[in-house]
């Protein structure tokens, strides 16, 4: 596959950029090594991502769509900087994330946030919820980056974070283990927002939660989309979630880019093969 | 409504475990005689009373006395504080040394992972005791150079399990979450990943100090610990060799000392691993 | 439900009467499932629904004997008219594996890691149909074509760690078609799936049902899967069996509050962006804390008093194109027909 050309001219419409470019992901490639089979053989490579390219606008939310293999879990911790592309850059706000001193980009994490798969696995055991929760702000308890915030500003701060999620002040005084699957990803998504972020990477973020928990959760994450203008780097096998909550699509297969556009433009009608596949398989849908 | 279970809670719960409580009762036992022993003895444990020696139990000696009329139940109090000692030092130095090695290997990975693991490996190629018999054969028999000799082989020993638990731990996505907060590999250690492997550590701690006794009686068995005039477990079997045929139970009681405080402590940690481990991993 | 007997004089493959279930947890025994019943004919599909700690995994395995030390069955479990609660352990195991076989969620924490995939699916041939080694082999190798393995020669000799997810699904499919079955439990066995892998094994799980005349319990989470899968679905909410149909007449009409509550939570490729979903107010109820009357009480939107005093019985919902009792709607609610069953 060819480098798409930028989701600025997909479909012939050009979008005209009032809405500035939140994030930039240019032409990033990922490669892992294998361990050795022997001692004395070379070791080989996966290559996680190819030639990964798109531009998601503040505001908006983009999906990311592949199976396992894809490369989305991956793309998701390049785009959080919680690792270096093999090749390519990731420009968040204008900066390239990547090449930022640590402190700038200690600073700049503030902005952007993630929230994970696994709920049970997201948040540590033996940390009350306010810790979790408030341990994005870490940095500046210290007066790191500037403002100084004492440690009842932090609790405030957490209970905040908590209501805005539907949980209760009280609850930072209770372990994870204390919580079902949706609380705890509630959980996970106020220590997300704690720092007012614009972007929030979700991987697969209602995967392990039953459909009617899915239900609040993905209603929650719309509900504050719309109340703090968050964009939403959305990861997911699941077409029916992303179209739900995505504007712009992008679609995975063994680490390369096989389409990308609108959302209503690509679930509809589909152009590669694909994708093709992949709404086909969707059960229930040929009723 | 209180959010997390009271110490109450914690100990009725650890109590009502058969190995814990059976463990905890030998060990509090054993801490009792050495405390005690520190002010009070039934006879100064310097006492030599040759007219009575070997002596069988009685109500003025409770476990009867050895070949030179020293109270044998003032002997093991008094052991006890030695055993103690070697337990907590020689564990000290292997989680003092070992925890953090192990942990460094776990957040470093890639080489440092690889020559810590090696160095641990080549250490545990060396048999313990023999390597302490070496030991003192150089620096001169003792109780410090024996507890030293102890402690270091305790070092690869933590420096491994350490490490294998924290890799499980690294492996988990609240360790992603911290990083993604912009934490240090050492902020996470420290507030994530050493939580988090506490539990397999105490549990470690009292096998290894377990070990670490039966270690110290050998040593001291084959006169290398303990020196006299202090009393020593390990010491008193090898004083009770000669005596076999005239006072049987000289070699008897200590023996039994040794073997309940190591049973005590196994059976302890048996229970803390019972009790510690599923409750942290209950996830759901 | 029991009235199947007059037209079907032999007995139904599977038949499951008030099943309850207790198990042993910190606070003494605690019960889990509270009444299920049902009958599964030869050839017939069925799907049990559910969400997190409804119970369906619980009745797969009661029905199997499976269930954990310390855990008490009351009720009947009939397979092929033989009641599987007065077995004992022996007389399952003579059973499980040849006469009913049951596919897990997770296939490689299902696979034995140490052996190769041939000796794992040889391992019911031997012990059932007392083969020989080198029949078994060749009987695995048969087995595994039927799968559609691909390579299945080259394969036999493969780990389980050597093939992908898909692959050994399709492992344990043929391990437990190997003495050929009368009936198959499939519990969320594509659940760890991707969803182009899921379609291929479901399918040929439905190919080689109908090819063997099994019957198929297949238990999900997943509605759209249901509706391509099975030909009647069960929706189990609190331990018990909350509604029961036809598949497509359940997509039809749903009776129940939660059946209602559940299809409208699905998010679905029509919907418009933004549009907030439909939830079910309130929590699942702890295991602990089950009400006394119907479990969905505290968040049915249209309790009354009666529904919290005893657990409701179920009502037949009449449907014109009812041909066969089989085909019967049946919902564990009194007050059905004054929700105004939703579409």
């Amino acid at each position: 596959m060819g480098a798409l050309p930028p989701l600025a001219k997909v479909g012939g419409i050009c979008m005209t950029r009032t809405a500035p470019i939140l994030l930039d992901v240019q032409q990033v490639s990922q490669r892992y090594a294998l361990p050795r089979p022997s001692v004395f053989a070379k070791a080989g490579h996966i290559q996680a991502l190819n030639n990964v390219s798109f531009q998601l606008m503040a505001g908006k939310s983009m999906g990311v769509v592949g199976e396992s293999g894809s490369g989305k879990s991956t793309l998701a911790r390049l785009v959080m900087a919680l690792e270096k592309p093999t090749q390519g850059q990731v420009i968040f706000k204008g900066q390239d994330l990547n090449a930022l001193p640590q402190a700038n980009l200690q600073a700049a994490r503030s902005d952007f946030q993630m929230v994970f798969q696994d709920p049970y696995g997201s948040l540590d055991p033996r940390q009350k919820v306010l810790r979790i929760v408030a341990e994005p702000l870490h940095s500046k308890l210290h007066g790191v980056s500037g403002q100084s915030l004492s440690a009842s500003d932090l609790k405030d701060l957490a209970a905040q974070a908590l209501s805005e999620v539907g949980l209760r002040p009280s609850d930072l005084d209770k372990y994870p283990h204390e919580f079902s699957g949706g609380q705890r990803q509630r959980i996970a998504i106020a220590r997300a927002l704690i720092t007012r972020p614009a972007l929030i990477v979700a991987d697969e973020p209602v995967s392990a939660l039953d459909v009617s928990v899915q239900a609040q959760v993905l209603n929650l994450m719309m509900d504050l989309q719309d109340r703090f203008g968050l964009s939403y780097l959305f990861v997911s096998h699941d077409l029916a979630v992303i179209n739900l909550m995505c504007d712009d699509v992008i679609v995975l297969q063994h680490g390369q880019v096989v389409e990308a556009g609108l959302a209503d433009d690509i679930f509809q009608r589909p152009q590669h093969p694909y994708t093709q596949t992949l709404l086909s398989a969707i059960p229930g849908l040929s009723h | 409504m209180k959010a997390e279970q009271t110490f109450t809670q914690h100990a009725q719960r650890a109590f009502k475990h058969r190995s814990f409580a059976a463990g905890a009762v030998i060990v509090l036992l054993l801490v009792i005689s050495a405390a005690v022993s520190l002010f009070w003895t039934p006879y100064p444990v310097a006492d030599i009373d040759i007219p009575n020696k070997l002596a069988a139990a009685s109500a003025q000696h409770w476990f009867g006395t050895d070949s030179l009329g020293r109270d044998i139940a003032s002997l093991l109090l008094v052991g006890s504080q030695n055993s103690l000692l070697v337990g907590f030092i020689a564990v000290g130095i292997g989680v003092g040394l070992g925890v953090p090695l192990g942990l460094w290997a776990s957040a470093q990975r890639g080489w440092v992972e690889e020559v810590v693991m090696r160095a641990a490996d080549f250490t545990f190629a060396f048999p313990a005791l023999l390597s302490a018999i070496l030991l003192t054969a150089i620096y001169g028999p003792g109780l410090v150079v024996s507890i030293t000799a102890i402690g270091i082989f305790n070092i690869p020993v933590f420096a491994r399990i350490t490490r294998a638990a924290a890799n499980a731990v690294w492996s988990r996505d609240f360790t992603l979450a911290a990083k993604a907060a912009g934490k240090s590999k050492w902020a996470i250690t420290w507030e994530h990943v050493l939580p988090n492997v506490a539990s397999v550590l105490i549990v470690q701690a009292t096998v290894q100090f377990a070990i670490a006794i039966l270690a110290e009686a050998a040593l001291s068995y084959l006169g290398l610990g303990t020196q006299p005039p202090n009393p020593s477990w390990g010491r008193m079997l090898n004083e009770a060799q000669s005596q076999m045929f005239q006072a049987p139970m000289l070699a008897v009681y200590p023996g039994i000392a040794i073997a309940l405080a190591v049973l005590g402590l196994n059976l302890m940690g048996d229970g803390l691993r019972d009790l510690l481990d599923p409750r942290l991993a209950r996830t759901r | 439900m029991s009235t199947h007997s007059a037209t079907h004089p032999t007995h139904p493959l599977l038949s499951i009467r008030n099943l309850r279930v207790a198990l042993p947890t910190s606070r003494g025994q605690v019960e889990a499932l509270r009444g299920v019943s049902f009958e599964m004919q030869r050839g017939q599909t069925l799907g049990l629904i559910g969400e997190s700690g409804c119970g369906k995994s619980l009745t797969a395995l009661a029905i199997m004997g499976l269930l954990p030390n310390g855990a008490t069955v009351s009720g009947s479990i009939a397979l092929n008219g033989t009641e599987l609660t007065a077995l004992d352990d022996d007389g399952l195991c003579k059973l499980r594996g040849a006469r009913m076989a049951m596919i897990f969620q997770e296939p490689m924490t299902a696979l034995n890691p140490l052996h190769p995939i041939w000796k794992q699916i040889a391992e019911p041939l031997q012990l059932h149909q007392v083969m020989d080694l080198v029949s078994a082999k060749a009987r695995a190798l048969e087995l595994l074509e039927r799968v559609q393995l691909p390579r299945a020669r080259e394969r036999l000799d493969n780990y389980p760690h050597q093939l992908s997810g898909g692959q050994r699904q399709r492992v344990m499919i043929s391990m437990a078609l190997a003495c050929k079955p009368d009936i198959l439990i499939a519990d969320e066995p594509t659940t760890a799936l991707d969803v182009t892998v899921q379609k291929e094994v479901l399918g040929l799980i439905r190919q080689l049902v109908a090819e063997d005349g099994m019957g198929l319990l297949l238990i999900s989470h997943d509605l759209g899967l249901m509706r391509d899968q099975v030909q009647r679905v069960m929706v189990m909410y609190g331990g018990t069996v909350v509604e029961s149909a036809p598949t497509e007449a359940l997509f039809g009409m749903r009776a129940h509050p939660y059946t209602q509550g559940l299809f409208a939570a699905r998010p679905q490729l029509g919907l418009k962006r933004g549009t907030r979903l439909q939830t079910i107010a309130g929590n699942v109820p702890d295991i602990f804390n089950w009400p006394s009357g119907c479990a969905f009480a505290d968040r049915c939107s249209y309790v009354k008093d009666s529904c919290r005093q005893a657990l409701p019985q179920l009502e037949l919902v009449p449907d014109a194109h009812k041909t066969r009792p089989d085909d019967s709607h049946w919902v564990r609610c009194p007050h059905w027909q004054k929700l105004g069953a939703s579409v």
